[in-house]
This record gives structure tokens, sequence and C-alpha cells, in this order.
């Protein structure tokens, strides 16, 4: 028996000093850095959620919303692992830096209404209902989720903490996980980089978001409660038509069976106006850009080499939910700054999950609930997403 | 036999069926064990130029214990197919649970050009010495060479500026500074001297240096 013992001390003796010197982590979630992409919400992106008017926040409607961006690939940590910071390549820096938000009054958490016509950055100005209109500066977060495996899924194990604008300047920016304490253990298991962004919250206007009026030929979808008006030539950007500076008549109305086509004319009180939050592929440059996978399946092919920009890895999730009736994305599920003073950004692992605060579930929202019994894309479906290239170590 | 005998063979037997387990570590697969997967950047490696003295090393992170058996890369429109200079490539433990800094699991011969690079354009491979089972964490590739830059030195294809993140990429500063290495007819010789561990990720050929499409076998 002694020397079974002796052979058992001996075996632990020898595993002990890998067990001592623990892993450091060292993840990438693209392949290359060629292309530059938003670094923020969906809102900031295209603010094509249009969440139906059941399904969102009253005081919340119409305004940015925040919902936050699973960027890139899931990244699989193949051993127990410990990460304290994270880097990016800040490729351009917020040019909006503030929004404007009414605090008190019956507009309270709602963007302020006076937008400067010259940046579209929103200052203080009006506040509908009364209130105060306050500036905040932007912010942005970073975070590590789990998607599966050993670790928690849905568990945020790693935050950067709201960061100002002002410090994501061009440039590699390496930032530790706030309380790190010498390093973040992560199990083993699949993990997306989460981030987000009130960069477009409230009034601020996205690029080319100038609108003129009269205007006709509109398309209205109209689902219940009040109406969102989604014109193409506004490209795409809902117009909350309960703002009492429009003004609309219906001429004609048709059905495919799902939804309402509504022809009509609709009229904006003063001669231009800004919409509120961004533009596809244009209001998202005048917030944050970070470095990353872009153009396209194969583009910048040289030879038969592969020179940097395919996007092969690229997945982006929004955090919304896929209507099934008309495959249209809808609910918010997970907020960024909920109430739109900077108060919260990822919904941290102190939260319940789903998290309370900073998130609501309308009862559609893919991540929240499916995933938890494992559905996640975990590959590209149709679409080739710029993402941002996060070196996780 | 009591109960703490029975526990203790039950350890043992776990213990030696681990070992056994470990008998089948996966081969290292180039998905995940590569320094570039671009092919847009190219980099001439020589002595005396931006390799130092014809020494660089590459940080590179492995994710899972695996076994290597060596490493592939494409040579550029400029090679070096000579008899005249030596190249050779070397793993190098950095921050590894279990594995000195420094220690060095696996390398090639050292080979000269028409073997290192026979014909441009080309991809080929080193195996190294003997295979190496290397188990997760930072490790350095390096590559060395002879070929003093005056000469037609081989050059490989691989990362661009805005390429890929890498623990880091360091090259040798000769005969002064702080990574003295140097390379030769009896392979590398890192003289104690590496790269920090812990130190912020770069990104590719960013640092002067365009890393490689090496990947390990």
């Amino acid at each position: 028996m002694r020397k079974l013992l002796a052979v058992l001390v001996l075996l632990m003796a020898w595993d002990l000093p890998a067990r001592a010197q623990s892993l450091q982590c060292f993840y990438q979630t693209a392949a290359t850095n060629f292309s530059n992409s938003y670094f923020g919400n969906d809102v900031t992106h295209g603010n094509t959620g249009l969440p139906r008017s059941t399904e969102v926040n009253a005081a919340l409607a119409g305004f940015g919303r925040n919902g936050f961006i699973l960027d890139g690939p899931v990244f699989y940590v193949g051993t127990e692992c410990t990460t304290s910071h994270v880097t990016f390549d800040v490729y351009s820096a917020d040019t909006y830096s503030q929004h404007c938000i009414c605090t008190g009054g019956s507009a309270a958490g709602q963007g302020c209404t006076t937008i400067s016509a010259t940046t579209g950055q929103g200052i203080a100005g009006s506040c509908p209902g009364g209130g105060t209109a306050t500036l905040y500066n932007n912010k942005y977060d970073v975070g590590l989720y789990c998607m599966g495996g050993n670790c928690i899924f849905g568990k945020l194990y790693a935050s950067t903490g709201l960061l100002d604008y002002s410090e994501l300047q061009p440039g590699i920016r390496t930032l530790p996980w706030a309380s790190a304490h010498g390093g973040i253990l992560l199990p083993v298991g699949t993990y997306a980089v989460a981030m987000g962004t009130n960069c477009d919250s409230g009034s601020v206007a996205g690029q080319t978001g100038q609108v003129t009026v009269p205007h006709s030929g509109t398309t209205v979808e109209w689902y219940s409660g009040p109406l969102f008006v989604n014109d193409g030539s506004w490209n795409n950007t809902p117009i909350y038509i309960g703002d009492p500076t429009f003004s609309h008549t219906i001429s004609s109305v048709s059905s495919d069976g799902k939804s309402l086509t509504l022809t009509g004319v609709i009229s904006k009180t003063g001669a231009v106006g800004y919409v509120q939050g961004a533009i596809s592929a244009k209001g998202d440059k005048r917030c944050l850009q970070a470095r990353g996978e872009g153009n396209g399946y194969g583009a910048g092919g040289k030879g038969s080499g592969w020179v940097g920009g395919t996007q092969l890895f690229a997945t982006k999730d929004f955090v919304t939910a896929l209507d099934p009736v008309n495959s249209k994305f809808h609910a918010d599920c997970l907020l960024f700054d909920p109430y739109h003073d900077n108060s919260i950004g990822l919904p941290g692992e102190s939260l319940s999950f789903p998290p309370t605060l900073a998130a609501y579930d309308s009862g559609g929202c893919t991540y929240v609930n499916n995933a938890r019994t494992g559905i996640a894309p975990l590959t590209p479906f149709g679409q080739a997403p710029h993402m941002i290239d996060f070196a996780i170590w | 036999m009591n109960h703490f005998v029975k526990t203790a063979l039950a350890a043992l037997v776990l213990i030696t069926a681990a070992a056994f387990a470990q008998s089948g570590t996966p081969e290292c697969s180039g998905s995940t064990l590569h320094l570039s997967l671009a092919t847009a950047g190219s980099q001439i490696f020589s002595a005396g130029q931006t390799t130092g003295h014809g020494v660089v090393m590459f940080g590179l992170s492995n994710p899972a214990s695996c076994v290597t058996q060596g490493v592939a890369y494409i040579t550029w429109t400029k090679v070096d197919s000579s008899t005249s200079y030596l190249y050779g490539w070397a793993l190098v433990c950095i921050s590894v649970p279990g594995c000195t800094a420094g220690t060095e699991v696996a390398r090639t011969v050292p080979v000269t050009g028409a073997t290192f690079s026979p014909s441009a354009n080309h991809s080929t491979f080193l195996s190294w010495t003997s295979q190496a089972t290397i188990g997760p964490g930072i490790y350095g590739l390096a590559l060395g060479t002879t070929c003093p830059s005056t000469a037609t030195c081989t050059g490989l294809w691989g990362d661009v500026t805005t390429g890929s993140w890498y623990p880091f990429v360091q090259a040798g500063t000769g005969t002064t500074g702080s990574y003295q290495w140097t390379f030769g007819s009896g392979g590398f010789n890192f003289n104690s001297e590496l790269p920090l561990t812990n130190v912020p990720p770069v990104l590719g050929a960013s640092t002067g240096i365009a890393p490689p499409a090496a990947i390990l076998y």
C-alpha cells in the first residue's frame, strides 16, 4: 500500500506545476483587420427594427433603442484560460460625441427635439411635454457572453464597463476587463463578443437623416396602436406618426393578408426635419468604427490566395427577433443604456438572466429565450456582415 | 482491502486512463494553429535586415493539446534556392503551463535554400526533427536564416499591415539589445532572452515584419 501511495504522490506532484501556472487566453474574432465596421447597436446601423407598439416600452418607442450587437463568430475556448484585456483597432472616432435626452416632464427618457442642422448632433433643446434637455456623453461597452459549453449560457463573463467616447480615439486600443483582478477565468465553451452604444440615442439624427416635406406615396405598416411609416425615399427609417409635427391623409388601402398598405400624403410641420436614429450603412459611420473583416465573400482575392477581406468567419447577430409572420425584425431583447442616462451598460452577471433592468423580453427574443434551449446560430446564414476583430487575451 | 486503498486504486486507474487518453492526442490543425491566413503581404527574411541577425519570432496561441509534425508555408516570388545559406524553424514555449519559457519544443534541421524554398510561389513544408505534443498556451514560432541582406534571400507570402492579431512579433536584435538571438548550423540560440509574457497583442505587419502564412500541422 505504501508503494501505491508513493506512486500517487509522485503522480500528483508531477501534475502540480502544470496546474500552478494559469493558461493565458488569446483569441481573435476575425481573420483580418482589412475593413472597418460600426461599433455599436442595431439602431445605429439601420433603424429597421420597427418593433410593434405592443412589443416596446412606450417610453422608448420611436427613439434610439440601444439594442446591442453580438459581433462576429463565437470563439471556442478549448482549454480553460484567464483573460484580462480586450484589444481592438479603432478606425474612426465617434463624431457625435453626445446625445440629448429629456429628463423629467411627460417625455422623460426621450430624445430632445432640437438637433444641429449642420452636424446632426443632438443639442440641448426643447422637450415635448416639458422636462429638461440634458446632454450625455456617448458611451460604449464591450463584453463576453457565454454561448454554450461548460460556461453558463447567457452569463456576462467579462465587460469593459462604460467607456466614454473620448477614450476610443483611432488606433489600437487595449482595455482591461472591469473588475478583472488579475484575470477572469473562462471555462471551456463558446463565447460571443457583445458591444453596445448609445451613440445615436434620442435625438441624434443619422447621416442624411434630413427629410423634406411634403411627401406622398407613403407606405404605412400598421399592426395596432400608433402607426409607423416605412417610406422608401426616407431610407426605410421609421417615423413615429404619433409625432404631433406630422400629419397625414389616407387615399387608398390595400392588404396582402398580412399587413395593410396605406397610400396617402404625409407632411411635417416646417420645411426640414430630422428622422430619429440612423440610416443603414450611413449613420453608423458617424459613431465609432473599428477594424475587422469586410468587403463581402471572396472580395479582394489575390490569385488563389486569401488577401484579407473575405468575411469568411463573419456572423453578426442583432439582439432582435425575427417575426415569423412577415419576416421582419421586431422585438428588442436586450438594451444598452435603457434609461438613456448612462447608468447601465451591458447586462451584468449580477443581474438575473434575462436581465431585468437592461432588457425586456416581449416573447420573441431569440437570444433571451430560444437560445437557452440550444438554438444559437453559429455560422453565417445568407449574409456576410462586416465585423470587428477583437483580440481577447 | 480497506476503503482508502480502494479509493487510491480507483484514483490510480483514473490517472492511468487519463495517461492513455493523452496518447490519443489529436494532430494539430492548421485552421487553429496558424500565424497569418492572408497572403497579400510578403516579407523577405534575411540576416541583418528587419529580422535582426537572421531570427524573428511570431507569437502563436495553441488552444488545446495536439501533436505537431512540422510547419508549412508559402514561398514568395523571389526565393533563395541555392545551397549557400541556411534556414530553419523552431517552436518555443513562451507562456505555457508546465513548460519553462524558452524551452524549444520542436525544431527543424537547418536546411539550405534549395530545401527550404526550392521554387517561387509554392507551398512547402519542413518536418520537425521529431513530432511534438504541445499543450495549450502561447508559443513563439521562430524563423532563422544565415542569408545576408546583400544576397537574394527567400521571401514568404503572409500578412498585410491590417492583418491578424498576434500575441507578439519580435525580431532578434543581433549582438546588442534585449533579444540577442542567433541562428546557424547548430540551430537557434535564444540566450535566455525571450519576449515578455502577457504583452499586448500586435496587429500583423504593423510591426514592420509581415508574419508569414505559416501553419503547424
